[in-house]
């Protein structure tokens, strides 16, 4: 009994190894088989990516193809009963084996048993354990063998073109928006060292501006990076916006013109003309009127001042009439100061443009300067009379003279500041106008440096790119300071935009369109011709061009009629 | 003298079961020609104590079987043909007014159910009562007439004849009561060198004898060998998984029987197979039972024990399909 059962156990012990090495083989090749498949995917997706596929990728299939292996042999490793009925089943022992076991732990012996134990022990004696093979099947195999072979394929093609291109791309716009934002930072640090007068720190906000640039962040992404200095572009005009002082400037230029037209003035016109405000402040302060015991002198002080204070009144006049005339406000003088209040106080809101009238603060300075002045003179005319005839003057003349001086000279001073406040505002512009330039050249640089380079870079064909629809919306006639504009025409001759007009019987063709499209066309050029950057020496013949080629062609309801 | 070991003990009681079960099939082969599988199926139910129900149509020897096995087993053995006139009374026996010297009393005559070997012919042809009295007897062994029990000889076996195409004037048997065949076995049409065979064994003056080869108490002796043969938990545990998938709510059961069958085997037909296999690992020349064998048995012992719905009726489908859709699905 104790023999049969030792041949027996050392039958299964056997069968067991050869069990456990085929178990091992086909979770192996079953390991090879997922392993690849997993490759091919990963590669697969690493080639519609256009990428080469991560050589990585093999070492860790390979390792957990292995570790996976171990894991399923040792959870799948062959005990007793499992060699048992393997055997039983694989040399046709008709659960011999499996009986045998069974009936040897219940402790069954004796009788039919221990016969059973013999002849089991002597049907296993002539069987050969090493005779089951081990080796996996055909077909897994083959399969694990081809799809190993097909796993290596995706290391093959490199990567593509396109993705180069594409992380080439993002490196230099990496690059670039490193560098781009250094440039920002170091021009915010130099603005902010450059800027003293509390005044004009005020007007640029250094602070606020460090902070935008310093949100800036280096980014691969190409549109990202436009799009934040275009962000910081747009909040700088914005802030430009604020500042401009168009209205005064233009006033001041066409003072210039006015003051050059005398030559004692003129040196006042050239450096109003050269936007030189804090000079033109310091000359007026040359011309203030000294105080001198000599009437005549005095006449002679006063009525300088009051020549180029007059001629730069005109010139406020004439401004203000344009605004009249432009169909706007008219030109009452609290209308105009309201309208330019944003000017003179620096701050809240748009400073000029915005409104008809012109002249603001600055022009109420002139004009007040002018008026005090002519008083002053005036009253200096009468003193001097008085002088003559009494060899003195009264007291009420004197009295007169010199409220007049006081006023006049404050005056003169408010005129000064309002000058002195154009040239702090236009430094202040000067350099916000430069920050705004190098983030429109950080922009370009992005574009040229990554953009432009790329062979796959949108848009159209050159000279197909022009979008039509552009201009179909009417731009705002802005007051931009151009003495010559386009007006309506009142006598009910022009092209109604409400006309029905009724197709006449018959087939003829309907000029209708023809005809909406001439209107169109001619309220595209009006506004073309009214745009500012239209340079005035080409206005008429631009304009006269339109009309030319708008009178040749008449529409076919006019020319029927 | 010397005490045996059980190991001898056993050996030698294995190899009289299969020396005693050759003999039968040799001397019964002497007369029946080929039917091998059914002599042998014969044999098993005798050995194992059960009833056998026959069924073919008619002249395929199923009678010439059953003598044949009268023949060979020395048992007292009784033939009833069944008839739709044949009363209880006239199988089991009834109380006759006998005169003994002078005085008359009722004495019990018992009917042809008192043998060994009982040949009901034509069963379904009997009235259901007639029927029943014999099955009843069949199962208890035993006949109670005037309130008196009269055991039946031992050991005791039915074997039943039914003819499967002439339904008319017929009495098909209860299904419920089929369940107490140990068997039910299908006589096939001999095939052609058996019909030669046949023809010259029968056609001339010296018909073959059948001479007893085995007693009573050898068979009672071959059924306590069998029942000794060992058989393991997993193979029991196989036997009766094939057993409860014949029922159409068990989850092993495969789609035909989820389909087509109304009731599945009993645990009767359990025993009959375990019995069976017991004595099929036997004759193989084991000491243990295995799947195989109880696979072999499965198809005679649970053809007539599942009863089939109206689905299974309808489309014609053999519980012997039904058996074999069960085995592939447990493997």
């Amino acid at each position: 009994m104790p023999a049969s059962r030792d041949q027996i156990e050392a039958f299964l012990r056997l069968v067991g190894r050869r069990l456990n090495m085929r178990r091992l083989a086909a979770t192996a090749v079953w390991a090879v088989i997922a392993a690849s498949l997993v490759l091919l995917v990963a590669g697969a997706s690493y080639i519609a990516r256009g990428h080469a596929f991560d050589l990585r990728w093999y070492g860790a299939a390979a390792l957990a193809a292995g570790a996976a292996t171990l894991l399923a042999w040792v959870v799948r490793l062959a005990r007793r009963e499992s060699s048992a009925r393997f055997a039983d089943r694989h040399f046709g022992l008709k659960d011999a084996l499996v009986s045998s076991l069974h009936f040897a732990r219940d402790g069954k012996r004796e009788g039919f048993y221990t016969l059973q134990q013999e002849q089991t022990a002597q049907r296993v004696a002539g069987l050969d354990a090493e005779a089951i093979d081990w080796r996996p099947s055909q077909r897994p195999l083959a399969a694990a063998c081809c799809l190993a072979v097909l796993a290596i394929a995706p290391a093959l093609p490199p990567t593509s073109q396109t993705v180069l291109d594409r992380i080439a791309l993002e490196e230099q716009t990496l690059e670039l928006s490193e560098r781009s934002n250094q440039e920002l930072k170091e021009l915010v640090r130099e603005l902010n060292e450059q800027v003293a007068d509390p005044l004009e720190r005020e007007m640029i906000e250094p602070d606020k501006l460090r902070e935008m640039v310093e949100s800036l962040e280096k980014t691969s992404d190409q549109k990202a990076a436009l799009r934040q200095y275009a962000r910081l572009e747009k909040q700088i005009q914005e802030q430009l916006t604020k500042l401009s002082q168009r209205r005064d400037e233009q006033l001041m230029s066409e003072a210039a013109v006015e003051l050059a037209k005398d030559r004692a003035t003129r040196p006042l016109a050239e450096e109003l003309a050269k936007k030189k405000y804090d000079a033109s402040a310091e000359h007026l302060e040359q011309m203030k009127p000294t105080k001198t015991p000599k009437l005549s002198e005095q006449q002679k002080e006063v009525a300088r001042l009051e020549a180029a204070a007059k001629r730069m009144a005109a010139a406020v006049r004439n401004q203000r009439g344009r605004g009249a005339s432009g169909g706007s406000s008219p030109s009452s003088k609290s209308g105009e100061s309201a309208g330019a209040s944003g000017s003179s106080s620096g701050k809240g809101g748009s400073a000029d443009g915005s409104g008809g009238s012109g002249g603001g603060a600055m022009g109420d300075a002139i004009e007040d300067l002018e008026a005090s002045l002519s008083k002053w003179s005036e009253s200096l005319r009468e003193a001097s009379r008085q002088e003559k005839q009494h060899g003195k003057c009264d007291a009420k003349t004197a009295g007169e003279c010199k409220e007049c001086r006081s006023k006049s000279l404050s005056d003169l001073n408010s005129l000064k500041k309002c000058l002195t406040r154009m040239a702090i505002k236009k430094k202040a512009c000067d350099k916000l106008g430069g920050l705004c330039k190098a983030c429109s050249r950080c922009q370009g640089g992005m574009c040229q440096g990554a953009m432009c380079q790329s062979p796959k870079a949108g848009g159209k064909k050159a000279g197909t790119g022009s979008n039509l629809a552009l201009r179909n919306e009417r731009d705002t006639l802005l007051d931009n300071g151009q003495t010559e504009t386009l007006k309506g025409v009142k006598s009910g001759d022009g092209p109604s935009q409400t006309t029905v007009e009724t197709a006449e019987e018959g087939t003829g063709v309907s000029g209708r369109a023809a005809v909406a499209q001439r209107r169109e066309f001619r309220r595209q050029f009006e506004s073309f011709v009214s745009r500012e950057d239209v340079p005035e020496e080409l206005r008429t013949g631009v304009k006269e061009y339109f009309e030319s080629i708008h009178i040749d062609a008449q529409s076919p309801v006019e020319e029927s009629r | 003298m010397t005490v045996a070991s059980p190991e001898e003990v056993a050996r030698e009681s294995a190899e009289r079961f299969v020396q005693r079960f050759d003999m039968i099939r040799t001397e019964v082969g002497k007369f029946i020609v080929g039917q091998h599988r059914l002599v042998e199926d014969v044999l098993l139910a005798i050995v194992c104590g059960g009833h056998v129900l026959l069924e073919g149509v008619p002249g395929l020897g199923k009678t010439a079987l059953v003598h044949s096995f009268s023949e060979a087993l020395d048992l007292k053995f009784q033939r009833i043909q069944f008839t739709p006139d044949l009363l209880p009374a006239d199988i089991v026996g009834t109380q006759v007014l006998v005169d003994r010297e002078g005085h008359k009393r009722l004495e019990f005559a018992p009917g042809p159910v008192f043998c060994n070997l009982l040949l009901a012919d034509e069963i379904n042809r009997a009235t259901p009562k007639t029927q029943s009295a014999l099955l009843e007897t069949m199962q208890e062994h035993s006949v109670t007439v005037a309130g008196q029990t009269h055991k039946l000889g031992s050991p005791f076996f039915v074997l039943a004849t039914q003819n499967p195409i002439e339904q008319d004037g017929t009495y098909p048997l209860p299904e419920a009561q089929l369940d107490r065949f140990f068997f039910k076995l299908l006589v096939a049409s001999p095939s052609h060198d058996d019909y030669a065979e046949i023809l010259n064994r029968t056609g001339g003056n010296h018909r073959p004898t059948v001479s007893p080869v085995v007693s009573g108490e050898d068979i009672l002796e071959m059924g306590a060998t069998l029942r000794e043969t060992p058989i393991d938990e997993t193979v029991r545990d196989y036997l009766i998984r094939v057993v409860r998938a014949t029922h159409p709510e068990n989850e092993e059961a495969p789609e035909a029987v989820k389909r087509f069958v109304r009731h599945g085997a009993s645990p009767r037909g359990a025993q009959a197979m375990l019995a069976a296999s017991r004595a099929r690992a036997l004759l193989a020349g084991r000491f243990h039972v295995s799947r195989d064998d109880v696979a072999e048995v499965a198809v005679p012992a649970l053809r007539h024990r599942i009863i089939l719905g109206f689905e299974g009726e309808a489309d014609g489908v053999r519980t012997d399909r039904v058996i074999r859709d069960v085995l592939e699905a447990l493997g």
